[in-house]
């Protein structure tokens, strides 16, 4: 009796183990194992919208691949618009400023030759008189206005030209840059793919003798079913072997893409900043040798004006006059000229410092070109970085949420990389909902 | 009372503690374990290979820079580019094929003596699981070669994919194919657009109205067949009786690999 009562206890003992032990049964009923899709509760989070925000900002700026300039065309345009005519109103002052000095020195000379000419008993107005002069001075001021206007198209030009080779260089090196950064990016994915089909080579030449042999054993066709099940395990076995070896290095090689690519990208925002600086300061400092270039060829052909003056007096006969009288006018025209040339240099000066105030401004504005790119890569990397931060906020609420419920309802494993559903528990939709509560 | 009863009493008492133990023993046991790849990755073997590697490429990019400067017709360049990337993909295998065998034998290794069917990365694991990072890195910097498993890992309640061969079904890749198509024709209409535009709110109007279109489209064109797929991961997954699928990437040993089925679902 006691024997039969000790069977019964066992047998209920195994069969309740059967039940309840063991390896946990498969199916809807075994509650372990809880998952979140991270990514569905990421895009119903009530931040999400911000998220979008941010990624349309991104993507405005980098405007799908077509180069963002800082400011419009028709800005850009208003912009020169308005430096040219600062440039034509100075310009307009310089001439009319000369015009006056003209005016001015041309009455004194005149009074002052006046006044020689009575005093040697001459009658004024005539061949020596104040209208030479006067027309001397007049071929000067129209001489020196050429030269400053031929240095003045010169200058345009030559700036309009640097402008653009400038702009052609910082495009053609953002190309470059990127070009180079492509061409690394896919010599690393081929070089990490080759690796991988390499791997997957070798591990099939390793295992092909074992292969051979267990196909060689699974074409006798007496084995039984338990042993030929026990090859073609043992054969699958092999093939998941070098599967998740393969896999293994292909996990990192994708990881190591993810990571490379983001360095890649910050190497070409650092070196075009570098770049774009470094040719914003090429270009001023080509534009301001080139002003000094200019300026120096002003006052040489200025300067080389006045030897015509005494040809042109030679031209009008003052030769003639008494020796006395000619020495005179020719003493005061010189006097009256040099103070004209002084004044007249001096306005020159000061019409030259504006345009190359103006010049550099128009420099600045185009140059702004190649800077607002750099600018605009730091504006992206910095929104890019802040919409990473919100991610990772997002993210990691979503975590901590499906921790927190998962441990509450007694689950031993809780993952978050689910892409499909299956048997285990779902927590995304009880996320979702505490989420949306937390935020309301 | 009689011995009878007093065994009985006994073998009742054995069997409500048998009946418990399993549940109580069930709570610490999980078969799914998990590693951190990235402190792996940081060992000083992957660290010196990975210097090593850098040093080399970098010496291997300026001969090639020389000889693709000194290439004299495209088909030169192209033999030039060939051998680079040959010639980097064998020392990337000389140097990280020994290293990543090893310590994948490691992680098999340690799966097998804690009898765990899968492996995964530890970024996914919110809590639970068991951790074998420093198991798995003291097998890998240990002396000698990780004892390789008798067996492979027992079939496992955690499915995995691999999502580029998804991308490589035919419906996938055709809705694939028509989205790229369009947007290539969106992306042309808007710089005719924008090169037309005369200010800057006028080119951001653009840029959002092309962005938006790019979005309804990319929804109305890939959304029901990723709807569909996921739909057929579930419904592969229910039927093989898994908990969960994760992508291959996420996925560092053993699993089910439901690839297959789910391709050919899709097909």
């Amino acid at each position: 009796m006691r024997r039969v009562l000790l069977a019964i206890a066992l047998t209920m003992t195994l069969a309740a183990c059967a039940k309840s032990g063991g390896a946990p049964a498969q199916g809807p009923s075994y509650t372990g194992v809880g998952y979140v899709r991270v990514e569905d509760a990421v895009r119903r989070h009530p931040l999400y919208a911000q998220l979008k925000q941010y990624d349309e900002e991104i993507a405005l700026l980098q405007g799908a691949g077509v180069p963002a300039p800082p400011v419009d065309a028709a800005e850009l345009a208003r912009r020169e618009a308005e430096l040219q005519h600062s440039l034509t109103a100075a310009a307009a002052d310089a001439k009319a400023e000369l015009g006056r000095l003209q005016q001015h020195y041309e009455q004194q000379e005149h009074e002052a030759v006046a006044a020689a000419l009575k005093a040697a008993g001459a009658a004024p107005g005539g061949a020596g008189g104040a209208g030479v002069v006067s027309g001397v001075a007049s071929d000067f001021q129209r001489q020196a206005k050429e030269v400053d206007q031929r240095a003045q198209q010169s200058f345009d030009a030559y700036r309009d030209q640097v402008i653009a080779q400038d702009r052609a260089q910082l495009a053609a090196a953002a190309k470059r840059l990127a070009d180079e950064a492509d061409r690394k990016y896919r010599d690393k994915e081929h070089g990490l793919s080759s690796a991988e089909a390499q791997l997957a080579q070798e591990l099939a030449q390793e295992s092909a003798p074992q292969r051979l042999e267990l196909r060689t054993k699974l074409q006798n066709l007496a084995l039984d079913q338990a042993a030929r099940k026990a090859l073609e395990d043992q054969l699958q076995a092999l093939d998941q072997a070098d599967a998740d070896q393969v896999a293994e290095l292909r996990n990192r090689d994708q990881k190591a893409l993810g990571a490379y690519q983001s360095e890649l990208q910050g190497d070409v925002q650092s070196k075009m900043q570098a770049y774009s600086a470094q040719v914003h300061r090429d270009t001023n400092a080509k534009l301001e040798q080139r002003a000094g270039l200019e300026r120096d060829a002003i006052q040489k052909q200025v300067r080389a004006l006045a030897p015509q003056v005494s040809r042109q007096l030679d031209g009008f006969e003052l030769s003639k006059m008494p020796p006395p009288l000619r020495a005179r006018v020719e003493s005061i025209h010189r006097d009256f000229l040099n103070r004209y040339q002084a004044d007249a240099q001096g306005e020159l000066d000061r019409f030259d410092k504006t345009r190359q105030q103006l010049s550099a401004r128009y420099a600045a504005l185009h140059g702004a070109v190649g800077a607002a790119d750099a600018q605009t890569a730091k504006e992206v990397a910095r929104l890019q970085h802040d919409r990473d931060q919100l991610y990772a906020k997002i993210v990691d609420q979503v975590e901590s949420r499906a921790r927190a419920i998962g441990q509450r309802r007694g689950l031993k494993v809780v993952l978050g990389g689910a892409i499909a559903a299956g048997t285990g528990v779902d927590l995304t939709d009880d996320v979702e909902r505490d989420l949306e509560k937390s935020h309301a | 009372m009689t011995p009878t009863i007093k065994a009985l009493a006994g073998a009742l008492g054995l069997l409500a503690c048998l009946v418990a133990a399993p549940a109580a023993l069930g709570s610490d046991v999980s078969d799914i374990g998990y590693v951190d790849e990235a402190a792996i990755g940081r060992l000083p073997a992957f660290e010196s290979a990975q210097k090593q590697f850098n040093d080399e490429r970098q010496s291997l990019e300026q001969s090639f820079e020389a000889q693709m400067k000194a290439a004299k017709s495209s088909a030169d360049q192209q033999r030039v580019q060939q051998d680079f990337q040959q010639r980097i993909a064998r020392r990337q295998q000389a140097l990280f094929g020994p290293l990543f065998a090893r310590a994948q034998m490691a992680i098999a290794s340690v799966a097998a003596n804690r009898s765990l069917t899968v492996v995964v990365d530890k970024r996914i694991v919110l809590f639970g699981g068991l951790d074998i990072t420093k198991d798995v890195v003291d097998l890998v910097s240990g002396p000698g070669a990780p004892v390789t498993p008798v067996n492979t890992p027992p079939p496992s309640d955690v499915g995995y994919i691999d999502q580029g061969a998804l991308d490589q079904t035919p419906r996938i890749k055709a809705a694939q194919d028509r989205f790229i198509a369009y947007r290539q024709d969106e992306e042309k209409r808007l710089q005719a657009q924008l090169s037309q535009a005369k200010n800057d709110s006028q080119r951001r109007a653009l840029l959002k109205r092309s962005y938006a279109e790019l979005d309804q489209q990319q929804q109305q064109v890939l959304g029901p067949v990723i709807q569909e797929t996921q739909n057929v991961i579930s419904a592969v997954a229910k039927k093989r009786g898994l908990l969960l699928v994760v992508d291959q990437a996420s996925r560092v040993y053993g699993g089910t690999d439901v690839t297959a089925d789910v391709v050919s679902a899709l097909k």
